[in-house]
């Protein structure tokens, strides 16, 4: 292998790929990534088995060839070069790297002894419009739920209904549900776990990519654009049917203003934070005020304007929980819906709120 | 899967671990699993598509060729990625009780009879395994080495609170220490289902109390009402200054009800790295009983209880040669029994002394873990010079470094005499010996990259 690439591009790629790879393998290849060339430009690869990450970056390559290389070592030597124009060049199992001011030797790995990303046969293919793809994701991303004993919740539920993709995540405390057009015929259901979603956010995010390409497998999915491919497993596993907890109808309706209403809570966490983030939010009359109290701490009120119809209301929530739904709502109001004091809380925008939003279960207090 | 799928995996997968590296083994061999076998095609899964792909191309071969040997009818393998069959629990289960309680979240009382709040974790664990209600006094072999413990654990079940606060048990791993524990747990669980028994490994306990910082969550301490607290694993409190508080709290709170404590280590209080003091003092409160590794007596006994509870007759021959080939872990000992069975199942013969050690050869010879020979020979593996150099008179620079590293090694992992060492050296002088380590030594405090060198080779050479 023998090739010139650009720092700067290189080193986003490095930065892209090796956080996947575990430096702690018992196994030291797996502590590495690969690097080849593939028609005309580098490949790198990297996975911690259950994700694989390709990501491809334009190069002038003089000879065809494939070696890997410990992650940390080459991303920390390339990230702290001047942009330049690199030389890369294997030598047997190691890789020589020249600039014009640096040569340096690292110790790599036969290529033969990384595993390889497969060439996953998909059997749906579809695509999304990153922007809107992301925006779904980054909506429902934080009610994943962590906690591994409850595998299919530990993942972002995707599944096609008409024209629409509606992506779905809860952690049976919250939950949140976002809704895109599709353009796609084919019928999908699947779960993606969490780490995926994170990932493949990073990704494309500060990328100028139009359209994301999904392909799906039995057990696999795999999202490519021009020059990245994240493969992963799917979830295993049956999703609850969750839309039953869906309230039809609601006593009460607030409207907020976003920033207020996250000032206050921001506040009120403060105080609420030895007794598991519980604030309590009272309604009256076009007035929303929200309590905390601590007992080694102290208490606090504030009381913000709102636009209200409906019944008063007491309902006592996680802080933490509402924090991350309003944050992920870009209108400037925010509407919330109550059933009661121990009804599911909905939290939307004011435009789609059939579609797009954030349940919230109360605390019993 | 099968019984008879299932003993010979397990004999293909004992065949595997002698044929490849133990990386490489545990990373892609240990985790995939004989689904079935048709006709001549057997179904293998993996756990992840990377791993497929992986054992599909490089391994193949090695894995049909330790397949055919114990079954001579499979032909190919069929490789696929394992779906698992676990569904989740309804959501709606939770949903519908509508609202949610801070204080039980997610709990079901499960070992402890009292409807108390427990949290998650504690449930996870004290859901009650077979494995774990199998654990009695009945079935603990006595011996020389455990009799200490044994009887304080008898004590202590017998009167909760009131014969030895806490108890501390400490020994290396696989000696016995669960065990002893869940015996407890067992009878006094049967003979007053009306206690609560909390079991938590000290990690458990760690991490629960990291999440509940994390969510900014108080950490309501449930464990204060247990009438009796097990805590396995206690040395990994060691440096969790923030857990060991909380925790010396929880145990001030049992104590002082004179509720029972048990408590399990790999090593004695006193040599539990950053244990606060007064933690230390507390767990030194009551009695201290140590497990040793067992002697080969109550090895034999172990084996020979073990094969008549699986309806296996072994004989005493046979049961000698296991106990011998396993010295320090009755998990290892047991597992050495289960490989000789799977491969007895296998090839449909009775257990004598030439399967054993058909089976355990290998065992034996490799897994030394750690002794001056293998040092030796690694080293010189590694170093890439003969053994015959490193054992001989020699004094070339790049044969010389390499045997005081074998001698710091030995001293240092082997706690070696010297004049020990030396006759494994081919009868060196010991203060040969003496200089050698010390030099090593010296270097390895100096210079990071040579004592990296030397951790990656005692790596190599307990891989």
């Amino acid at each position: 292998m023998k090739l010139s690439v650009l720092q700067e591009n290189l080193d986003k790629a490095l930065i892209a790929v090796s956080r996947l790879v575990q430096t702690n393998s018992s196994l030291p290849v797996l502590s590495n990534i690969l690097l080849q060339t593939k028609d005309n430009r580098l490949e790198l690869q990297s996975t911690n088995l259950e994700l694989a990450i390709s990501y491809k970056v334009g190069a002038k390559i003089e000879a065809q060839g494939s070696l890997s290389v410990p992650a940390k070592l080459m991303s920390d030597l390339i990230h702290s070069l001047g942009n330049d124009k690199i030389q890369l060049m294997s030598v047997k199992d190691n890789l020589e790297i020249h600039t014009a001011q640096l040569n340096s030797t690292i110790n790599g790995i036969n290529a033969n002894d990384f595993p390889k990303i497969p060439e996953v046969k998909t059997k749906k293919q579809f695509s999304l419009p990153t922007k809107s793809l992301v925006a779904a994701l980054e909506y429902v991303l934080s009610s994943v739920s962590l906690d591994e004993s409850r595998p299919a919740l530990s993942g972002v539920y995707c599944k096609t209904s008409g024209d629409k993709i509606v992506f779905a995540a809860t952690d049976s405390y919250r939950l949140s549900q976002h809704t895109i057009k599709s353009s796609g015929s084919e019928e999908i259901e699947v779960i993606v776990p969490h780490r995926t979603i994170q990932e493949l956010i990073r990704l494309v995010k500060t990328e100028s990519i139009e359209e994301i390409a999904i392909g799906i497998t039995e057990t696999e999915i795999v999202f490519s654009t021009d020059s990245i491919t994240l493969t992963s497993q799917l979830i295993d596993g049956s999703y609850p049917d969750y839309t039953k907890i869906i309230p039809q109808m609601s006593n009460s309706k607030i409207e907020v203003d976003k920033e207020d209403l996250l000032s206050s809570l921001k506040i009120a966490s403060l105080f609420s934070r030895e007794n598991a983030n519980t604030v309590m939010l009272s309604v009256t009359k076009n007035k929303l005020a929200i309590n905390a109290e601590g007992a080694q701490i102290g208490k606090n009120t504030s009381e913000i304007p709102v636009k209200t119809t409906g019944d008063d209301q007491e309902i006592s929530l996680n802080a933490r929980y509402l924090i991350d739904s309003i944050n992920t709502i870009s209108d400037k109001t925010i509407v919330i819906s109550l059933q009661d004091k121990l009804g599911p809380c909905v939290v939307s925008s004011s435009k789609n709120l059939k579609e797009n939003f954030h349940i919230i279960m109360p605390l019993r207090s | 899967m099968s019984n008879k799928v299932t003993d010979l995996w397990k004999a293909v997968l004992g065949q595997l671990e002698l044929s490849m590296s133990g990386a490489i083994f545990n990373t892609w061999v240990k985790t995939l699993e004989l689904e079935s076998i048709d006709l001549s095609v057997a179904t293998i899964s993996t756990p992840n598509f990377m791993s497929k792909s992986y054992v599909e191309e490089k391994l193949s071969d090695v894995i049909l060729a330790a397949l055919s040997s114990s079954d001579p009818s499979i032909t190919s393998i069929k490789y696929e990625v394992k779906k698992s069959s676990k569904k989740d629990r309804a959501l709606e289960e939770f949903f519908e009780t509508k609202a949610q309680d801070n204080e039980k979240e997610k709990s079901t009382p499960a070992v402890s009879q009292k409807p108390v709040s427990t949290p998650d974790k504690v449930n996870n664990s004290t859901v009650q395994t077979s494995l774990q209600a199998s654990y009695t006094f009945d079935n603990f072999i006595a011996g020389s080495s455990n009799m200490l413990a044994l009887s304080a654990a008898k004590r202590v079940a017998e009167k909760p609170g009131m014969a030895y606060n806490p108890l501390f048990l400490h020994g290396p791993a696989g000696v016995g220490k669960t065990h002893l524990m869940w015996a407890i747990r067992n009878k006094i669980a049967s003979e007053n289902p009306e206690s609560t028994c909390i079991y938590i490994t000290s990690e458990e306990f760690i991490n629960e109390y990291v999440n509940a910082v994390r969510k900014g969550n108080s950490f309501t301490n449930k464990y204060r009402e247990a009438d009796v607290l097990f805590v396995d694993d206690t040395q990994f409190m060691a440096g969790k200054e923030r857990t060991q508080e909380e925790f010396f709290h929880t145990f001030n709170a049992l104590h002082q009800n004179a509720k029972q404590i048990v408590l399990c280590s790999d090593r004695p209080p006193k040599e539990i790295p950053t244990l606060e003091e007064r933690l230390r003092s507390r767990f030194e409160w009551g009695m201290v009983a140590d497990i040793a590794p067992p002697d080969i007596e109550t090895r034999i006994a172990i084996l020979l209880n073990k094969a008549a509870s699986q309806d296996v007759i072994l004989d005493q021959e046979t049961a000698e040669y296991i106990a011998s080939s396993v010295e320090n872990n009755i998990r290892e000992l047991e597992g050495a029994l289960t490989k000789v069975i799977g491969y007895s199942l296998a090839h449909e013969s009775d257990i004598d002394i030439n399967i054993a050690q058909a089976v355990l050869g290998g065992t034996i010879t490799k897994k030394p873990t750690l002794n001056a020979r293998g040092i030796l020979e690694k080293t010189a593996q590694y170093y890439e010079i003969s053994l015959a150099d490193m054992i001989g008179v020699k004094r070339d620079k790049e044969i010389v470094l390499p045997r005081q590293i074998a001698m710091y090694i030995m001293r240092m992992d082997l706690s070696l005499s010297y004049p020990k060492i030396a006759s494994n050296l081919g009868g060196k002088d010991h203060t040969t010996i003496m200089h050698g380590v010390k030099k090593i030594e010296k270097l390895y405090k100096a210079d990071s990259d040579f004592a990296n060198e030397v951790n990656q080779l005692v790596n190599f050479i307990k891989a």
